[in-house]
């Protein structure tokens, strides 16, 4: 039989709900919002207020963006950036973290304290691309893939995690015969599942949004990631009159589509944010155990 | 554990010693050209080395924005085959430019070819040169150059001023002829006509013009500005009939004044903000921006265009994708005339806002290049050719006549399915922005359309013309670098607050949120806190180069 509800606890759950949807519909939103602007025509883009549908949907802005296979290429390169940089990092900071977890490893707090001194200060952009460019990177893939491989911010995360794996299971592995590397692949990182997919979403987010680096070590049109092309279009779109001096103050394209630079930025909103929030579910799961668990631990 | 130990003091020792590595200093050069220092001898630079008899062909480094070639593009190809030399490009961002150009001087990796966006890198990262080498290496760019600064009223000695650092030449450009032209105002004639109004010439007959609007269409608002992206442009025509700008530094009485400090900008918002009471300006301007307030115009809610290229045509046959043809479209019965600027009291000529014919900046050459003064002189000669060779120009341009362009009554037309970023990019065209040093007017000229060119003579030129200079005061501005105090301290950087400040405050006053001694209030403590510095500072620094 249910416990009954008291009027005072039945209003609190329907302002409690009510806030929520308030919540959900002011989160939720502005992404409708620009959905629907990428779909809109260029009068209706440009129209300030609410955008809850538009009455012509239009898929020219999108159009604009698929032009070419330039795109496609962007797409390539910012998957290999984001996978390469995702694998290396997780592996570089997990096999850092962890001798860092062993309260017998020589100079600990030393080691500990350079990791964590990285995180207060740094050498600053122009050291930075120095060191990228005397190690001849630049125009590479490396160059964006490696200079933030080792987080001092994810060490310490993994780090913490690891120390509340009992130590006892290594070393029953150890009676049984395993070395370090076994341990390691075998029994710890299956335990860390949690922080280990974490530590993955946070990497994969970092590379699929990061522009600026491409910006600075990528000089030619040979690696294009997504953010740059895209920043690229958005400015083909508001530039379009600086192309065409007879053009200054005009919207219209060219070649007689109609797009506007708004319908074009929300356009390429969509098409940043879609494989990541198509990402997101799979490891939304271990995210908050995860983040709770390493920082909490040690 | 013994084995663990040794293991883990080598990965400590191996840890250690990369670090230690890490500090010791490099050059880091790569081994292709001479290392470059920061402060090389100067010894060199009016030096008259002789080129090598045989023409050597380099690899220029070129920095620009927006445009990024593709290294194997046909165009690009061309123009390298057409200069000798191979260019290599590498664009940018507008919006990222001065950052790394920042890291190049930084990490003394300077291009070739590039246009220095600091004061700091046009003294110390360039490449120091004699007026006799540039008049010996770019000399149809020079040539240009000095008809063109008889035009901005500039001499030949002023100008070589400007572009010296310490009494050797640091930079070079022809300006840009069409840019110190104002861009000019477009009237709705038909709305005029409808209301038996003849064109507004003083701000009386835009109040009348204003009101008979209101009336036709109250719903509707005559004028909007794009308070979003560009406050600046605000309302412009009505600050200028005051004689006043929104942040130029004009040259009255002799001095140099800042526009917000001049009395008359206090009239300028008054008038603005009864206006806005009486509903003559679009509410929503300070958050419009362009895409925004083309909007207006083209469904027919505003009366004005301002800050219209003269190229435009406002009748048929309109630019093909233009605004004004779109509100035709939308409209069959709009009418649109070239409307003169407003005019407050008849001793006061509008304060057009156009841009400097030339400043401190144009195009510069690396400071590595003092050490290889042949690859100077064919960096120099590239960026001549670039902007005064006219088959160079037109590839640079336009790319090449039947495969990227065609031409139609004698003007090229650049074709549709290559008119774009990625079409330029992948033809390898159009990537001149910074990188040439200013537009010869003598090879831009042919390419101009009819329109453009009668419509500029018409109205720009001529003495006569409604924007010509004998008709509006153009308002320069003034000082064209860093203000700096008798200190060193940079004023620009300390006025920086205020100045963003004073975007809020003008539009405030505007739209009644503050009253005109907030204003006062505002433009008193400027002038304490940094603007009777900046004052001086702009008199010390720039007057002289006015006078």
């Amino acid at each position: 039989m249910g416990i009954r509800k008291s009027r005072a606890e039945k209003l609190f759950d329907i302002g409690n709900a009510a806030l929520l949807i308030l919540a959900s519909v002011t989160i939720l939103y502005p992404f409708w919002q620009q959905l629907v602007i990428s779909f809109s025509q260029p009068a209706e883009a440009q129209r300030i207020g609410l955008h809850l549908y538009t009455a012509q949907p239009t898929l020219d802005a999108y159009k604009r963006i698929f032009q070419g296979n330039t795109i496609f290429d962007a797409y390539y390169w910012t998957i290999l950036r984001t996978v390469l940089g995702t694998v290396l990092t997780v592996l570089v900071t997990s096999m850092l973290a962890y001798p860092l977890a062993k309260t017998y490893l020589w100079a600990r707090k030393f080691w500990m304290w350079m990791v964590v001194f990285t995180m207060f200060f740094s050498g600053g952009l122009i050291p930075m691309y120095l060191l990228v460019k005397n190690l001849h990177l630049t125009n590479t893939i490396w160059a964006l893939v490696l200079p933030g491989v080792a987080s001092a911010w994810n060490i310490i995360i993994l780090r913490n995690f690891f120390y509340s794996i009992p130590e006892e299971l290594e070393e029953s592995a150890r009676m049984d015969g395993a070395n370090d590397l076994y341990v390691f692949f075998r029994i710890i990182v299956p335990l860390s599942a949690p922080v280990m997919a974490t530590v993955t979403l946070w990497t994969i987010v970092h590379h699929w949004n990061a522009w600026f680096d491409a910006l600075i070590y990528i000089t030619g049109n040979e690696i294009k990631v997504l953010q740059i092309l895209l920043r690229e279009v958005l400015n083909d779109a508001s530039q379009m009159s600086g192309l065409n001096p007879l053009l200054a103050g005009s919207e219209a394209d060219m070649d007689g589509q109609h797009y506007t630079s708004e319908s074009i930025k929300a356009a390429i909103l969509m098409v940043v944010i879609l494989p990541i929030v198509c990402v997101y579910p799979f490891l939304q799961k271990y995210f908050v155990k995860g983040i709770m668990i390493g920082a909490v631990k040690g | 554990m013994k084995k663990r130990r040794l293991l883990s003091s080598g990965l400590a020792l191996c840890l250690t010693a990369g670090l230690l590595a890490g500090c010791s200093g490099g050059n880091g050069s790569s081994t292709s050209s001479p290392s470059p220092t920061a402060s090389a001898t100067a010894s060199n630079a009016g030096g008259k080395q002789e080129p090598a008899a045989e023409a050597k062909s380099y690899t220029i480094k070129l920095f620009t924005t927006r445009i990024q070639p593709d290294p194997g593009a046909p165009i690009l190809k061309a123009i390298n085959e057409n200069l000798g030399h191979t260019v290599e490009v590498t664009a940018i961002p507008d919006a990222n430019y001065t950052e790394k150009l920042n890291l190049y001087y930084a990490s003394n990796d300077m291009p070739d070819i590039f246009q220095a966006a600091t004061e700091e890198i046009r003294k110390n990262g360039t490449a120091k040169f004699t007026e006799e080498e540039l008049k010996t290496h770019m000399p149809l760019s020079y040539a240009a150059g000095l008809e063109q600064f008889e035009e901005y009223g500039v001499t030949k000695e002023a100008a070589m001023k400007r572009f010296s650092v310490d009494g050797q030449l640091a930079s070079f450009t022809m300006g840009s002829k069409e840019l110190i032209y104002p861009y000019g105002l477009v009237i709705r004639q038909d709305m005029l006509d409808d209301f038996g109004l003849e064109m507004p010439k003083t701000l009386e007959d835009w109040e009348v013009f204003l009101k008979a609007f209101k009336a036709k269409y109250p719903d509707k608002y005559p004028l909007t500005s794009r308070g979003k992206d560009s406050i600046i442009q605000s309302f412009y025509p009505f600050l200028s009939a005051f004689g006043t700008t929104y942040s130029n530094w004009q040259l009255k009485d002799g001095k140099l004044v800042y526009g917000p400090f001049m009395p008359e900008m206090r009239d300028a918002l008054a008038l603005l903000a009864d206006w806005y009471k009486a509903g003559y300006i679009n509410p929503e301007w300070i958050t419009m921006d362009n895409a925004a307030v083309n909007n207006d115009w083209i469904n027919g809610n505003s009366a004005l265009m301002q800050w219209v290229n003269l190229g435009n045509a406002i009748s048929a046959p309109f630019s093909p994708g233009s605004i004004f043809e779109s509100l035709s479209l939308g409209n069959p019965n709009a009418k649109m005339a070239w409307a003169p600027f407003p005019v407050w009291k008849p001793e006061v000529l509008p304060a057009v806002p156009t841009y400097e014919g030339i400043t401190n900046y144009g195009v510069s050459f690396g400071k590595h290049l003092e050490q290889d003064r042949e690859k100077l002189y064919a960096a120099m000669k590239v960026a001549d050719q670039l902007a005064s060779d006219k088959d160079t120009w037109m590839m640079l341009t336009y790319g090449i006549d039947g495969q990227t362009y065609d031409m139609v009554d004698g003007l090229p037309v650049i074709r549709k399915e290559v008119n774009s970023n990625e079409g330029r990019v992948k033809e390898g065209f159009g990537w001149y922005f910074l990188a040439i040093p200013g537009r010869n007017w003598a090879v831009n000229e042919t390419t101009k359309t009819q329109v453009y060119k009668e419509q500029f003579g018409k109205y720009a030129q001529n003495d006569d013309g409604i924007y010509s200079r004998k008709n509006t005061d153009w308002a320069f501005n003034h000082v064209n670098g860093v203000l700096t105090s008798p200190s060193g301290e940079n004023l620009d950087v300390k006025g920086k607050a205020k100045s963003e400040e004073w975007g809020t405050v003008f539009a405030s006053v505007i739209i009644g949120n503050k009253s005109l001694e907030d204003f006062d209030n505002f433009i008193a403590a400027w002038k304490k806190e940094v603007g009777d510095e900046m004052t001086e500072a702009a008199n010390r620094l720039y007057l002289e180069q006015w006078q």
